[in-house]
């Protein structure tokens, strides 16, 4: 059986009409004078990998460099295919992918040893950063925060928080001095910046019962500093964003937002564990009682599940706890007493409430 | 064994033959989107360079000329490599120097900001190097009976133009660009050659400054009050604050509006521009010539428009899955508008000389206006 073909000699652009058949080693190819040539099955290269699919193909073979055949005819096709089946699409993708593969298979497999070992690449990363970066990044998280959200500055609630930071900063028994900033923002919220610097919401503060729960939360979030949980998690947003930005082949513009990236950051709930761990150590060694944290998580157990609060924004919500509240509010309160003084005067609790400005309006039971 | 060579010396026409470019759509595109995904997520993504490969190939093949197959010969480990070095020479050194340029963004704004206008620039002077590297890679690896294409001339020449006819834009008010895309063009296609034979465009920009000048009225037009429809509706709500400091959002009809006029805007501006980008495309064809035969282009507005919201819609719903999908319906689109009239000596043009395409192709790639 012989086909009709359309053969070029490479050379110039002109073609010609012969015809080809299948020899027990190669194609047959005979022009339209008579004359034949071999081409070896081995030596063949289809310009589109074949399929069952395909009704035609066009042919080089490396014995003659730049030659081309024609064929129209789906049957040479699929005979073609039985011949030489390493220019079938799936062998040839096969070829091309194997090595990626079995390399991707490597990787994940790696990924998976680091995770199961608990071996974090951001997290050295992140301890190696120096101070003035992470100064830096925390500033650009504030700002970013604060373009949005007015800085609470009532001078007395300043002093009132000031006073609650030195002291718990002083418990935390490292040289880092916290910087604490309330933003006025309706939102039940805390959150940790790089550079050991602290945020909490105008929400928080006048939800608090007392100095206690607000002295909780803020040694919660010096957990977190204290840890470098939020550099992180930074380090390994851009790290992973960086990665994906390769895999896909793309224009590198999207790691390029810093805002952007500190926008997603969260935490494990065993970052969550430590910073709860620390929380208690720190106020333990600052001589404030647990209770308040503990009441505070009853009462967010108590919100969680019917109200949307936390799921509002993503980020570092200490009311989105991967951990569940109750288990957390046990915690804190299963706590051995311990001598304890209220985290601040009743007049610089006052103070505190009030850093936002105007009378707090007393919200509704949640 | 003989020699191939002597399958032609009887049979070749010893005179010219016409050039009759159809389109034979490929099938399997769609099958071929999935196994490309699937693909990439085992090799993390490296076979982004092979599966891209095998659509470049099954698109060039689905163009005929006289019923024969164009062929791409290029290969998946080229693109890969092409990639890498862009990403270690280019990429990375400007992702490092933007992530600099953000850390110092709040106390230092103006060394930030320098280092961010650096780094646009230098994408700017990349954009024409990378434009005119891409298209010699394609060409060079492209062939039809055996015959090779190609791009003669100089990267940096093109890059040059593209730099001071591209700082002019602004300083025209946009006038020029008829202009530049016609020099540009003409840098492109002037140096391309199939086989030892070129290309020859020779075009005036006068004939398409009349779609030009209704685009660029109707486009101020149309952003003037575009802005002055959003004042109106989102203006009284601007005006009353909440007492949490927030503005309150419009009603919902308000937002509605909005997006209407937005829309509405946005759509018939882009009629206006794709009735002028189908005059540039069919004026370019006609001035276009190849021995003796010239081009003929009959693209549409029409066929523009459906063709680029077809296509969105295609990539938007398949969340870029189906791009090889859109990639042939874009090529279906611009062969079945494009006829080449007149007869060509093709038994007299020879194998040109091969080209390294080289990482040139890297640079296209890595700033996403690689097209096909
Ligand atoms: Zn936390």
């Amino acid at each position: 059986m012989r086909y009709a073909a359309t053969l070029s000699d490479g050379l110039t652009a002109g073609s010609s009409s012969g015809t080809v058949g299948f020899a027990e080693t190669g194609l047959e190819v005979t022009s339209g004078s008579g004359e034949s040539s071999l081409w070896p099955y081995a030596t063949l290269a289809a310009a589109t990998p074949l399929s069952r699919a395909s009704r035609d193909v066009l042919l080089t073979s490396s014995v003659q460099d730049g030659a081309t055949l024609f064929v129209g005819d789906p049957a040479f096709v699929t005979q073609l295919i039985g011949r030489a089946p390493g220019l079938s699409a799936g062998r040839e993708r096969w070829k091309a992918a194997r090595w990626w593969a079995a390399a991707g298979a490597a990787v994940a497999g790696a990924i998976g040893v680091l995770w199961w070992l608990d071996i974090g690449p951001a997290r050295g990363l992140a301890n190696a950063m120096p101070d003035g970066v992470r100064d830096r990044l925390g500033q650009q998280v504030i700002a970013s925060m604060t373009r949005s959200y007015r800085v609470c500055n009532a001078p007395a609630g300043v002093a009132a928080l000031d006073t609650l930071g030195q002291r718990l900063s002083a418990a935390a028994g490292s040289t880092a001095k916290f910087k604490i900033i309330v933003v006025n923002w309706k939102l039940l919220n805390a959150f940790a910046a790089p550079g050991e610097q602290i945020v909490l919401t105008r929400e928080l503060v006048e939800n608090a019962r007392g100095p206690d729960e607000v002295a909780g939360v803020l040694a919660h979030e010096m957990g977190h500093g204290l840890e470098r949980h939020p550099e992180t998690a930074l380090v390994r947003v851009v790290g992973v964003s960086a990665a994906l930005e390769f895999m896909m082949g793309g224009s590198g513009s999207t790691i390029a937002n810093i805002g952007l990236l500190l926008a997603q950051l969260n935490y494990t709930r065993a970052a969550e564990l430590e910073a709860d761990g620390h929380s208690l150590r720190i106020l333990k060694n600052a001589g404030i009682s647990t209770g308040g944290i503990g009441d505070f998580f009853k009462r967010v157990a108590k919100i969680e599940g019917s109200s949307t609060v936390g799921k509002t924004i993503g980020g570092y919500d200490i009311l989105r706890t991967h951990p569940q509240s109750a288990e957390r509010a046990k915690r804190a309160l299963d706590q051995p007493p311990y001598p304890a003084t209220p985290a601040l005067t009743d007049a610089d609790w006052q103070a505190l409430r009030t850093i936002c400005g105007a009378a707090p309006a007393q919200k509704a039971e949640p | 064994m003989q020699d191939v060579r002597q399958f032609s010396h009887l049979d070749v026409p010893t005179g010219t033959e016409p050039l009759n470019l159809t389109w034979q759509h490929p099938q399997g595109m769609v099958g071929l989107s999935f196994i490309n995904i699937f693909f990439r997520i085992i090799t993390l993504g490296i076979y982004h360079f092979w599966g891209k490969t095998e659509v470049r190939r099954r698109i060039w093949s689905a163009i005929r000329l006289n019923g024969e197959p164009l062929q791409y010969t290029g290969t998946g480990k080229e693109l890969f490599l092409g990639f890498l070095v862009v990403f270690g020479v280019v990429l990375l050194p400007l992702f490092i120097l933007n992530l600099i340029a953000g850390v110092y963004a709040l106390d230092n704004p103006s060394l930030s900001g320098a280092l961010q206008l650096g780094v646009s620039a230098l994408i700017f002077i990349l954009l024409g190097f990378g434009i005119y590297r891409a298209q010699r890679f394609r060409l060079s690896r492209t062939r039809w009976r055996g015959i090779r294409g190609g791009l003669d001339g100089s990267a940096g020449r093109y890059a040059w133009s593209y730099i001071w006819t591209g700082l002019l834009v602004p300083i025209t008010l946009g006038w020029i660009i008829p202009w530049r895309a016609t020099k540009l063009h003409g840098l492109l296609v002037n140096n391309m050659r199939f086989g030892t034979r070129p290309l020859q465009f020779a075009a005036p920009s006068g004939p398409l400054y009349g779609r030009f000048a209704l685009l660029w009225v109707g486009g101020v037009m149309l952003y003037a009050a575009g802005i002055f429809g959003v004042i109106s509706i989102l203006g009284p709500s601007f005006t009353q604050q909440s007492a949490s400091g927030k503005p309150p959002l419009p009603p919902l009809q308000d937002i509605l509006a909005i997006f209407a006029i937005v829309f509405g805007a946005l759509l018939l501006l882009s009629i206006i521009s794709a009735s002028y980008q189908a005059k540039m495309l069919n004026h370019f064809a006609a001035h276009t010539h190849f021995e003796g035969a010239k081009f003929k282009g009959t693209a549409t507005a029409g066929g523009l428009i459906w063709l680029a919201i077809s296509n969105f819609l295609l990539g938007v719903l398949s969340l870029g899955i189906l791009a090889p999908v859109a990639q042939a319906r874009a090529a279906r689109y611009r062969v079945e508008n494009l006829a080449i009239e007149g007869r060509v000596p093709l038994a007299a043009i020879a194998q040109g000389a091969a080209q390294a395409g080289g990482y040139g192709e890297g640079i296209a790639q890595a700033f996403d206006f690689d097209a096909v």
